[in-house]
């Protein structure tokens, strides 16, 4: 996997002090991640548009994307319903996903999932996705998984993860808002369940401290959530209440990405352990004070 | 000094101070993204080298125990260099104590120690974990089902400390260290657990007073745990050594067995009989909050029965340990105030219609039903209701009203393939499987790509007697989805039939590979078994 921006922010950080401070103020006005926002949320109607939009506003498919690369994208698949019931990312959105990789210039979007070809059959993403010119993989054999170590990890020690994710250059990972009867939201760090061999032990175990220490060891180049419509109530399959958000949210950091989707369960982020355990492990931040949060009309 | 200059000069420093106050932080995050990253990539030096500049630079951090943690278990489960691994794990230990990694940290130096075989001070690190992790200020610091982790953790770690001081031959320290773990400030169900063993040791060494002791106290103090029937097999050894009113704790066991199979009458009488004999309070409180619990889903007034839970529990403040005591308050909140709004708005047909919803998610049949059927009087027109109601009917056993439900939900939505595998299966449960075959094949007309579709096919032409067509459905689904288990577990037993045994075994491993712990699987190694005895 490739560094962001190909290049470390701590390895800019380090470069910066020996170029000058000539260097190192240009950058700052660009801001260290490469864009000015850490969460931008485009509003509207349009799912497509609001993808679209949201990572525009975090500097285009070209800051994440370059020539040659593999991407590796990750939505949510769960379902056979329509969009409008928040079951699973809006199709468009991951069609929209793959063409703005390949017009970046990306060797290949693959869009993956552990759960079969099923739901994303039925729900569209697959026809959506061969449309746009990416390719669906179902993950069904262990040895599509490699055993990684998880660093910050006290239940979790290796997982298998998925090899197209660890030799992707980039990894976009696409969840929907919805409740969750077992995590109680499932949102970005909730929709890595997954990429990994073994979800059956995060549910016998701590599913909370597991969904947490399963994000510390992957990470995130892009995260563009889909809160079209989001799930309130009787998740993860529905039928439940529906809010429409008409929205679309972008970052970088899972933590922060979920912590503000929280704004939608009127609860605050450190209420949901994984959000919490991940903030105290360092995966992201948790405050939203501080994070530039940018939101605007698509 | 020319002012210009000043200034200019001024700027690093400006700098500097921007850096050091704001960047520690985020150069903390980049610092773990960049370890991630090498680790995503294999190259495992770097990582410990990111984690280990930081530590240098960050001693004070909030994130470096974190980053000594995750030193600690590169070393220890990738470099498989446990001396490393031990150093990392001992300066969680001296530098960062008072964290929740304490105890973890500690837990990882007793395996670094096992695994050079130093039983002893490999027994004593696993004691020391357990000690940190009974210190509030050290817990084992698990943040979702912490309760339930906690206990399995516990158990794990006292697990891991008697079988280092057994190898060594020292029962003494084995026993001492269930006694040391049941001292502390345990989570019911892992004080259960460890009661259980230590009786067993006492058992297995013929110290049968001591056994007898230990199985009762068990049985009177957590007849929540899992050990709690297999405490009561002991009857035969407690009897001469301590007095239990042992009809009252069969008749818990047979509320608890009861309680999994939702089976709300017996609970109720069970509970009277367990409240009207001679118990312990551990007991007779558990049998009186599932007393009230059942009466509130048996009865389905909710409201009631959440105030009445309430109650209780404000009088027995015990009961809040009750295992899933605090999941199910949650719960059965939420439908109280589902009853609470339609209560409040008795024609609104959304809110009936969700009431309706939440009893058939309760297993409340005859709730669900009478519910569903007033939204649908409300709102003759509303699809959403006859397809609910459908299925309420359908777990009421009413098979005949669900398909009729479902009957005119497919009229407002004919490509509702859902419903048609739903109305499907329920003329299979009526045993009508040409009825089911006519849906199962609409429902593959219309998503020929869906691999459900051919298996729920193929379940139809099986129970018609069509092996051949099943076979071929079965085999379409697993064509479209590989990882479609159900579908390689119909069919093995269909190649069966048709006298293929080397087809069906490589269904059944198939299956096995793709859900190992899962309940078709252990059918399947038993199918497997008889085919190569065969």
């Amino acid at each position: 996997m490739r560094e962001r921006d190909g290049l470390s922010r701590r390895t800019f950080l380090k470069a910066t002090a020996t170029l000058g401070t000539g260097a190192a103020l240009a950058h700052l006005g660009l801001g260290c991640s490469g864009s000015a926002h850490d969460i931008v949320v485009a509003k509207g109607t349009s799912p497509e548009r609001n993808c679209l939009a949201a990572v525009e506003a975090l500097g285009g498919f070209s800051r994440f994307v370059q020539a040659g690369d593999v991407v590796v994208v990750k939505p949510n698949p769960v379902g056979n319903r329509p969009p409008e019931e928040a079951i699973h990312t809006h199709p468009a959105m991951v069609a929209a996903v793959v063409r703005g990789c390949l017009q970046a210039g990306a060797g290949e979007v693959r869009v993956i999932s552990h759960d079969g070809r099923r739901g994303m059959v039925v729900n569209g993403t697959a026809a959506a996705v061969d449309e746009a010119g990416g390719t669906l993989k179902a993950l069904s054999n262990h040895d599509e998984f490699r055993d990684v170590v998880v660093p910050r990890g006290k239940i979790l020690r290796t997982e298998g993860i998925a090899v197209d994710l660890l030799e992707a250059d980039v990894f976009i990972n696409m969840p929907i808002v919805k409740h969750h009867a077992g995590a109680e939201v499932t949102l970005a760090m909730k929709n890595l369940m997954g990429i990994n061999w073994d979800r059956i032990r995060f549910h016998q175990t701590d599913l909370q401290q597991c969904i947490a220490e399963l994000a510390g060891a992957v990470r995130h180049d892009l995260i563009i959530m889909d809160a079209n419509h989001i799930l309130l109530t009787n998740g993860p399959v529905g039928p439940g209440e529906v809010l429409k958000g008409n929205q679309v949210i972008a970052g970088v950091d899972p933590v922060a990405v979920d912590a503000f989707a929280m704004r939608f369960f009127e609860r605050p982020p450190e209420s949901i352990g994984h959000i919490r355990i991940a903030h105290e492990l360092g995966i992201g931040e948790i405050d939203l004070a501080k994070l530039r949060i940018h939101e605007f009309q698509a | 000094m020319p002012m210009r200059l000043t200034a200019v000069l001024w700027v690093p420093v400006v700098l500097a101070a921007w850096l050091a106050a704001a960047g520690a932080p985020a150069q903390a995050q980049d610092v773990f993204a960049g370890a991630t990253t090498a680790i995503m990539n294999g190259d495992h030096e770097l990582a410990i080298r990111e984690y280990e500049t930081f530590l240098a630079d960050h001693p004070d951090h909030r994130l470096s125990p974190v980053a000594a943690m995750a030193a600690g278990n590169v070393y220890q489960l990738v470099l498989k260099d446990p001396e490393r691994a031990l150093a990392a794990f001992e300066r969680v230990l001296s530098d960062y104590r008072e964290t929740a990694w304490a105890p973890e940290a500690a837990r990882r130096k007793g395996e670094c120690l096992q695994a050079q075989e130093a039983w002893e001070p490999a027994g004593e690190a696993y004691l020391e974990a357990i000690e940190l992790a009974g210190q509030p200020a050290a817990s084992p610091g698990f943040g979702g089902e912490g309760e339930q982790t906690s206990a399995a953790w516990i158990n794990e770690v006292s697990l891991s400390a008697a079988d280092c001081f057994y190898e060594i031959g020292d029962r003494e320290r084995v026993i001492g260290t269930y006694e040391k773990v049941l001292a502390g400030a345990l989570p019911a169900e892992a004080a259960g657990t460890t009661l259980y063993r230590l009786a067993d040791c006492y058992e297995t060494a013929g110290e049968l007073q001591q056994a007898a002791e230990r199985y009762a106290d068990l049985i009177e103090n957590y007849p929540f745990a899992n050990e709690f029937g297999s405490a009561l097999a002991k009857r035969e050894l407690i009897e001469p050594q301590r007095k239990l009113d042992w009809a009252t704790y069969d008749a818990f066991a047979r509320m608890m067995q009861a309680r999994q199979q939702r089976d709300f009458p017996t609970i109720i009488q069970a509970a009277d009989e367990v409240l009207a004999g001679d118990g312990s309070e551990a007991a007779r409180t558990g049998a009186a909050y599932n007393k009230l619990l059942a009466e509130t889903i048996q009865e389905g007034d909710f409201t009631d029965g959440i105030r009445r839970l309430r109650e209780f529990e404000g009088r027995n403040p015990a009961a809040r340990e009750i295992p899933g005591a605090q999941r199910t308050m949650d719960y059965l909140t939420r439908v109280a105030d589902a009853e609470a709004r339609v209560r409040r708005s008795p024609e609104d047909a959304d809110a009936v219609r969700a009431l309706g919803r939440l009893y058939l998610q309760t297993q409340i049949p005859h709730k669900a039903i009478q519910t569903l059927e007033h939204a649908a009087e409300l709102d003759p027109e509303s699809p959403e209701t006859q397809l609910n109601l459908g299925y309420a009917y359908a777990s009421g056993g009413r098979n005949a009203d669900a398909t009729a439900a479902f009957e005119r939900y497919l009229e407002d939505r004919p490509d509702d393939t859902g419903a048609l595998n739903i109305i499907g299966y329920t003329y299979l449960n009526q045993g009508e499987p040409d009825k089911a075959i006519v849906y199962f094949e609409r429902y593959a007309k219309l998503a020929p790509d869906d691999a459900n579709a051919h298996d729920s096919l193929g379940e139809g032409y099986l129970r018609a007697g069509r092996l051949e067509d099943a076979a071929r459905e079965y085999e379409t689904a697993i064509e479209l989805d590989n990882s479609f288990s159900n579908s390689y577990f119909m069919v093995a037993g269909i190649y069966r039939q048709l006298e293929q045994p080397d087809m069906a075994a490589a269904a059944y491993r198939r299956l096995i590979e793709l859900t190992p712990g899962g309940v078709q699987a252990e059918q399947a190694r038993a199918a497997l078994a008889e085919l190569e005895a065969e």
